[in-house]
């Protein structure tokens, strides 16, 4: 029951992927859209989340963030031509022309770090055998 | 000061504050100079041994004039409710919050921390990881899920030769040994470094060594697994070496240098971290328990460069009488010595912080800062912890 209540509560924090969804009329953006690394303080830098900034968005202000987007219309931070706008209803990147090839997004978890998972098997290994011989 | 960038800086504290793993430095006041007599972690925070847990009940807690010579069951996990084989070490954190602003008229309630941490022994060979639920502040932490995440702060196993685990030899995910750990985690010194105990845990192996008069850590930094691609984690090390002269005294060097391909603040570069420092707790008078530290830091990017930095920190621990402090800090931040008319940040922080029974806290701040881009930030938060 705690953790629904906690869950719950981590669900009441402000959401701004909605709040991009509903303006674009699109999927609602992954983080990285506007966060580079952990989608916390200081990482707002993508091109897309720097233009918001400069129209005024603070951390965690859904209200902020609305006014930051009804003053985008018409950016195209990436230069490609097509406006943030119709990228991210299109399910596009507004960080990304279509035809350059930018660097890899930083991504976090398990399914994105493969490399996680070989580090578990490496701890079960070094466990496993101690457990085996400590069952003698 | 606007009311929505007021709001927007206590939200953003409120990210950066979530919970985590303490240890307290003030124990330092009971002539523990070192951490691994009550937590399973060589330097410090998360799992508790059973006489951390002893410990916590006799004399960190308030008695209300009933002394006690032994702990009771009350100590256990859950107080005592299941019993545990002596190698298997059970525990978790649950921490909530109210945050609000000077006006306190929209304060907000919101989950800290919801961890559950174990540690199991199988002779010479540790293990010991956590679970918990996290959101998109504790995403470096993430194992899956994206509003809602499953993450896990540390995992690591450990090899400790001899039976008092002096030395311990470590693989997996830990907190990088820096500086001194406080419960004020996000302090410039810990941010600035990337040494926060919430979410700043890497993956690496270390040398851990717990003497009476002297303890350390090495760590070799392979980077956050949990971070892709490869070319954004850091390499690199991190340490720190601190020595005892008394029970009352302590003085230690910190050295961290960390190089990525690709910056997360400027994934067109690549970065090396530098942080050096020195640190220090006193306890001069019983009640009072002082921690300092000041660390030179340098960020440079390819092709850019980088600017000398530095940061430092004053922590004040009083405990009134038993399981009441008041707990102050003080901090700097100079982003470049270069051009530190255009940029110093300083803040402070003064609380009251009450372990009111048993595996249980609560605390409460006042915390001020002026950052080094002339931004006023200030907020009052309140916390209930329970530690299982």
């Amino acid at each position: 029951m705690i953790l629904s209540v906690l869950t719950a509560t981590i669900l009441a924090t402000p959401n701004f992927p909605a709040v991009v969804a509903a303006w674009s009329s699109g999927p609602s953006p992954d983080c990285t859209v506007c966060h580079r690394g952990a989608p916390m303080r200081g990482t707002v830098t993508t091109p897309f989340g720097a233009a918001l900034r400069e129209r005024g968005l603070m951390a965690s202000d859904e209200a902020t963030l609305t006014t930051a987007l009804e003053n985008l219309q018409g950016v195209d931070s990436d230069g490609d031509g097509a406006n943030d706008r119709d990228e991210l209803r299109d399910g596009g990147d507004p960080n990304q022309a279509s035809t350059t090839a930018g660097p890899p997004l930083p991504q976090y978890g398990c399914s994105t770090a493969p490399g996680q998972a070989l580090w578990s098997l490496l701890i079960l290994s070094l466990t496993l055998p101690r457990r085996a011989r400590g069952h003698r | 000061m606007k009311a929505s960038s007021l709001s927007a800086a206590l939200c953003a504290l409120a990210i950066t504050s979530s919970g985590t793993a303490q240890a307290y430095g003030f124990m330092l006041r009971h002539d523990y100079t070192s951490c691994a007599q009550c937590h399973v972690d060589p330097s410090g925070g998360s799992v508790l041994t059973a006489y951390g847990r002893a410990q916590g009940e006799l004399i960190l807690r308030t008695r209300y004039g009933v002394a006690a010579d032994e702990p009771g069951k009350v100590a256990g996990f859950l107080f005592g409710l299941f019993e545990l084989p002596e190698e298997v070490l059970l525990g978790g954190d649950v921490r909530v919050a109210v945050l609000g602003g000077s006006s306190l008229t929209k304060p907000r309630a919101f989950p800290m921390q919801a961890d559950v941490v174990a540690a199991v022994k199988s002779g010479k060979l540790t293990f010991s990881g956590s679970l918990g639920l996290g959101s998109a502040a504790t995403t470096p932490a993430k194992l899956v899920g994206d509003r809602v995440q499953l993450i896990s702060r540390h995992h690591w196993v450990g090899y400790a030769p001899d039976e008092d685990q002096s030395f311990m030899l470590r693989l997996g995910r830990m907190p990088l040994p820096f500086g001194v750990r406080l419960p004020e985690h996000t302090a410039w010194a810990r941010a600035s470094t990337r040494t926060d105990t919430n979410t700043s845990q890497q993956h690496g192996v270390s040398l851990a060594y717990s003497g009476e008069r002297v303890r350390g850590e090495l760590m070799g930094v392979v980077g956050n697994l949990q971070l892709s691609p490869l070319e954004y984690r850091e390499r690199g090390y991190s340490g720190f070496l601190e020595l005892t002269p008394n029970t009352w005294a302590t003085f230690g060097v910190s050295s961290l240098v960390t190089h990525a391909q690709r910056d997360l603040q400027d994934p067109e570069r690549a970065v090396f971290r530098h942080a050096h420092g020195i640190f220090g707790r006193l306890a001069p008078w019983r009640p009072l328990v002082l921690s300092l530290e000041a660390d030179v830091t340098h960020v440079s990017r390819s092709g850019l460069g980088g600017d000398l930095g530095g940061v430092g920190l004053l922590h004040a621990d009083l405990e009134l009488t038993q399981g009441l402090h008041l707990v102050a800090l003080g901090e700097v931040s100079v982003p470049s010595f270069r051009q530190v008319s255009s940029g110093v940040g300083v803040g402070g922080w003064a609380g009251a912080w009450w372990f009111f029974a048993p595996h249980a806290d609560v605390r409460v701040d006042f915390i001020t800062r002026r950052e080094p881009d002339g931004a006023l930030h200030y907020s009052l938060l309140g916390q209930l912890h329970f530690y299982l």
